[in-house]
């Protein structure tokens, strides 16, 4: 006790350091981060913020020997820091470079010149080799999600009973395990190790780091009447749109380059990973911003963001869903877009006009509270598209209305074929969203299922690429983030433990904050959710357990068997060993049959390293570790590049024979 | 000293969370940092900036788009300046804003029509808004519990009758 107050005191001294110094001298600042990178031609808002003074002129700003302050405006009186102190911010937006630059800001505040330098970093994009991109996100998907892939979907029992994962081998690994070029990414953000699906859609899209919940812009000095405060509402939707944006590389190619541009997701469209390729706001849940900057980008002059847009979430682009009561679909459509609504119609759509496919939205759509955003509505995943019985922990699917959404491989065929088209080039942004968003309530099948899913599409690209007579198209897999799973074994749990609602064990504890309550059914050896206390049932099934908490191991029977593959209860040895249905997806029941089993250390994402796979042209550029930042730099520089050499000696070492080659890849 | 060091951040890690069903109203917002640790765990994201810091919480949240609980601080004082609270889904919060003491207050500018705010001032100084939500009944996604010496600074379109 003495030790908490002790630490409660440590804190509480620590925030109360008094402030030293009157009244704060005037103060310059250039909005940019200090490792600001860009490709030659890629905008930026440039943005410079005067503190603390009462009068401002004179302002000059050079870029390494040019002029540029007939750019900025004039000097805009604002509030900034949510203080009491005068300030001013200077802007001239959408700016570009064409070589390294750096800034040199100079003004008068209250008769006193102040100047700050800021050096920009930017990279020649002069001679593109007009090649296609097409990147895959599996929201959250580290590493034991890709292995949950494999051994899930590619340890399958044929009706002989033989298995493809024999002696510790696969007969043939998942798709993205043989891509021919592996790396990892750091994934940290600006304000914290464990970053978000927006400032690290941020990284990749736009090359450069910002906060949580930011899509393509850099903090600046007026967050505080927002993001300190969580008042996120049309109050402060100005204060969320002022961030100085970068343009990302959706919108750089095809602005510069007549690429066309896709994003595909298995969220809501307007969600913060799809978001990334076309939405410029500090706060990711401004959806019927972002839904109209889809429609009439400001990298574009209004123009569309995306030549195809396939996803959930319809409901910001409705009238009824939007303040303003746009209709932006029968906008898009004025604009000739082929609006689809289910698999049926996406299945039928042949031919390079752009497209719009919304598959699930509200039964009634209408505005939030906050007036910025509507219901957050996302696609089911595809563990029950596909129609499979949910285990006894997670939720069971509601439709709704939505009861022929298509598969993500299905969204991924036809947004390749609408892109690729015509003669133009293309870039793609693949998303399966639900890795993470089942992740965050523990749901293992739900999160396994889709991740397989992501598995089927990177499939179709692959083949498409491999297709192509010209090796034009690079196609790269990784993650905005990791999550908790864990790779914990196999269960033998059997088919009427597993999906039995009925039968569940109770078990709460109180802290003095209050009760914590919460039920173990009996699929939990294959899902150790991140609140159970390890339960030791002392060989009984989960869900009547009486026993003391244990770690995981001690699931495991504590009475030896003689026979353990033939026990009813987890053991964490053994192979998996589904059977494929008729779909071709594993299916998650049956006699015998032994379950992957997972867990989850926590409800959130977490700041470990995510691998990435690359194939194709300049595929080589993503071995080793990198940082999320340079996956953006590396696939301009492979749609730019000569990068034959790279590719010739990626060849010899994966197709020559001479090389030592990996079983199943 | 190195124990110390360690036992502490224990203690701290180990401070109990949230209840789901806190009553918002028992906030003085007088409340040191200290005690706030010890009420109601670390928070998920600190963000320091300037002469503020805000302490955000992510607790029966799921989705991740949203911090539960946002406490803000003015840095050098460590006072307490005001509480936002999230909900994943918006709820009704008539018991907090009983007509009798809620007055309705719209804000608008050049783009956009009105936005109404319930806002019922409470003792201490304090005010409880109900954002978005100006009409019993109408849900909120957001509660916002603020010191009313701060309004002028963080909702400045707001002037209190």
């Amino acid at each position: 006790m003495y030790l908490k107050k002790l630490a409660a005191t440590v804190f509480c001294a620590a925030m109360t350091i008094p402030a030293f110094g009157q009244t704060p001298a005037p103060s310059i600042r250039i909005v940019l981060p200090e490792r600001t990178r860009l490709l030659q031609n890629q905008m930026v808002d440039l943005v410079i913020e005067v503190r603390n003074a009462t009068a401002v002129s004179g302002l000059t700003v050079n870029g390494s020997g040019l002029d540029l302050s007939s750019r900025f405006g004039a000097a805009k009186a604002t509030l900034l820091d949510c203080d009491t102190s005068s300030d001013w911010v200077y802007r001239a937006n959408l700016q570009s470079f064409t070589s390294n630059v750096t800034l040199t800001a100079t003004v008068t505040a209250d008769g006193k010149t102040l100047t700050d330098s800021r050096t920009i970093q930017v990279r020649p994009f002069a001679f593109p080799q007009r090649r296609n991109i097409i990147l895959f996100i599996g929201d959250a998907m580290g590493t034991a999600y890709r292995d949950s892939i494999r051994l899930v979907d590619r340890a399958t029992v044929d009706a002989n009973g033989k298995s493809a994962f024999r002696e510790g081998f696969f007969d043939t690994l998942s798709e993205m395990d043989r891509m021919p070029v592996s790396g990892m990414s750091m994934t940290y953000g600006t304000d914290s190790i464990v970053p978000d699906s927006a400032n690290t859609g941020t990284a990749w899209a736009s090359g450069n780091k910002s906060f949580s919940g930011a899509l393509n812009v850099f903090e600046d000095g007026n967050d505080c009447s927002w993001r300190f405060t969580g008042v996120n509402n049309l109050t402060t939707l100005p204060a969320m749109l002022d961030n100085p944006r970068v343009e990302n590389l959706w919108q750089y190619l095809k602005r510069n380059f007549n690429y066309r541009t896709g994003i595909v997701s298995t969220a809501a469209i307007t969600d913060a990973t799809p978001a990334a390729q076309g939405g410029y706001t500090g706060y990711r849940q401004a959806r019927l911003e972002i839904a109209r900057q889809y429609r009439e980008s400001p990298m574009l002059g209004g123009a569309p963001a995306f030549d195809v847009i396939l996803g959930g979430g319809a409901d910001p682009f409705t009238s009824a869903g939007r303040r303003d009561g746009r209709d932006l679909v029968g906008e898009f459509q004025g604009l000739g877009y082929r609006s689809v609504k289910n698999a049926k119609e996406l299945a039928s759509i042949t031919g390079p006009a752009p497209l719009i496919g919304l598959f699930k939205g509200s039964a009634a759509p209408a505005p939030s509270s906050n007036g910025i955003a509507t219901g957050d509505v996302n696609m089911d995943v595809a563990y029950d598209k596909l129609g499979l019985t949910r285990p006894a922990s997670e939720p069971t699917p509601s439709f709704g209305t939505y009861t022929d959404q298509p598969m993500l491989d299905l969204m991924t065929r036809k947004a390749i074929e609408v892109l690729s088209s015509t003669n133009e080039n293309f870039i793609l942004m693949v998303e399966a969203a639900s890795i993470d968003k089942q992740s965050h309530p523990n749901n293992a099948a739900g999160t396994i299922w889709d991740a397989i899913e992501l598995d089927r599409s990177v499939g179709v690209a692959r083949t498409f690429a491999a297709g192509r007579e010209r090796k034009d198209t690079l196609v790269v897999v990784t993650a905005d983030h990791d999550q908790s799973m864990i790779i914990n074994g196999v269960s033998n749990t059997p088919d009427a433990e597993y999906f039995d609602r009925s039968k569940k064990s109770d078990v709460s504890f109180t802290t003095p904050a209050g009760a914590q309550a919460f039920s173990v059914y009996g699929d939990s050896y294959a899902n150790v959710r991140s609140a159970y206390p390890y339960v030791n049932s002392g060989g009984a099934p989960a869900s009547v357990s009486t026993g003391p908490a244990g770690p995981p191991g001690s699931f495991a029977p504590t009475a030896p068997q003689l026979t353990p593959e033939a026990g009813t209860l987890s053991t964490y040895a053994g192979l998996s060993a589904y059977k494929k249905g008729s779909n071709g997806y594993p299916v998650n029941s049956g006699t015998g049959l032994r379950r992957l089993a997972v867990g989850f250390r926590t409800g959130d994402h977490t700041g470990s390293s995510v691998p990435i796979t690359a194939e194709g042209p300049g595929a080589l550029l993503f071995t080793g570790y990198m940082d999320q930042t340079d996956i953006f730099f590396k696939m301009a520089a492979s749609a730019s590049m000569d990068t034959s050499a790279i590719d010739a000696a990626l060849d010899v070492l994966t197709k020559s024979g001479g090389f030592p080659t990996t079983i199943g890849k | 000293m190195k124990h110390v060091v360690v036992l502490l951040g224990a203690l701290l890690i180990a401070a109990p969370a949230f209840s789901q069903e806190e009553n918002l109203l028992s906030f003085e917002l007088t409340e040191k940092p200290a005690q706030l640790l010890q009420r109601l765990g670390h928070p998920s994201l600190i963000v320091p900036g300037g002469e503020l810091e805000s302490w955000q919480y992510q607790i029966g949240i799921e989705d991740n788009h949203e911090f539960s609980h946002i406490l803000l601080f003015r840095k050098a004082t460590g006072e307490l300046l005001s509480l936002t609270r999230n909900w994943e889904h918006e709820r009704n919060v008539d018991e907090w804003f009983p007509p009798a003491e809620t007055k309705v207050y719209y804000y608008s500018d050049a783009t956009n029509p009105a936005y109404g705010v319930r806002v019922r001032r409470l003792s201490g100084g304090r005010v409880l808004m109900a954002m978005g939500s100006a009409t019993p009944g109408q849900l909120a996604g957001q509660v916002v519990l603020i010191r009313e010496t701060e309004l002028h600074t963080f909702h400045p379109w707001l002037k209190l009758d």
